[in-house]
């Protein structure tokens, strides 16, 4: 488990962090490319839309079992379900695409499952799951 | 994110800004903020090349997108989906080819797919190619 800041300049650090945990699975290097992003989009968000001017804690814990790989991303920001948010359509109209939807796009693409909920003590836990046979 | 110039004589004057390392929410303005510099300037067409780029979130791509706003002089308000929506419509009205995108890493070029700019930028394989397309 990885505790920080939602300071935009721990990205980097977070990255890493979800890299070498996830090159170690059976993943290929473009499906931990794709894992990489997604948890650094939906970090990006907490840190800029979540938290805004002010700092708080963010806790990144990853699990795995033969098929999955669990990723919970938790805050004290303010409550914010993305999952709540319609799903882009390329093939649609872009006007059509909220704003701020280009990470959480990535976020949807390059994960099988995004579960939120609500913390007892207030915050956010952002739950990104990627299986790990027939990745996509 | 490193970022260094060179000049290029294509049919016009063109500025290659050579990016390296992350683009990630971290840093996107600073290749905004390099990319205004160099307008006020007298720069008039740019090229990106990503080829030293390894990692590019949606801040990078908004940051792209911003500057194509900014080469058509105008003002930089949206964020996300409805900047690239303008970029798009702006399209659809004639090909502006004033920033153009080269050399993007597999995983990148994938990543930009996935977010529609191939529909939005020109998109080059190498730097030559994309030259002698201003």
């Amino acid at each position: 488990m990885l505790q920080t800041t939602s300071d935009i300049h721990n990205l980097n650090t977070i990255r890493n962090f979800v890299e070498t945990y996830a090159s170690a699975l059976s993943m290929s290097p473009e499906a931990v490319y794709g894992i990489v992003l997604a948890v650094d989009e939906a970090v990006t968000n907490i840190i800029l839309h979540g938290y805004g001017a002010i700092q708080g804690p963010v806790e990144i814990e990853l699990t795995h079992d033969s098929q999955t790989l669990t990723i919970s991303l938790r805050d004290q920001a303010h409550l914010f379900d993305p999952t709540k948010v319609p799903p882009a359509s390329l093939s649609g109209s872009l006007e059509e695409r909220p704003l701020g939807g280009l990470g959480l796009h990535f976020i949807r693409h390059y994960t099988d499952e995004l579960i939120h909920r609500a913390l007892p003590g207030g915050g956010n836990e952002l739950i990104l799951r990627k299986h790990l046979q027939g990745e996509k | 994110m490193d970022i260094t110039l060179t000049t290029a004589q294509a049919r016009i004057p063109v500025t290659v800004l050579h990016l390296q390392g992350k683009l990630d929410g971290s840093n996107y303005k600073e290749l905004i903020n390099k990319a205004q510099e160099l307008m006020q300037g007298g720069t008039r067409a740019l090229l990106v090349d990503l080829a030293g780029v390894d990692f590019m979130s949606s801040a990078g791509m908004v940051a792209l997108l911003s500057i194509a706003k900014l080469l058509k002089g105008q003002i930089v308000e949206e964020e996300g989906w409805s900047l690239l929506h303008s970029a798009g419509r702006e399209l659809s009205h004639g090909r502006q080819n004033l920033l153009k995108l080269c050399s993007p890493q597999p995983r990148i070029a994938q990543a930009l797919e996935i977010a529609g700019f191939d529909l939005v930028f020109d998109i080059f394989s190498d730097s030559s190619q994309a030259l002698a397309a201003f």
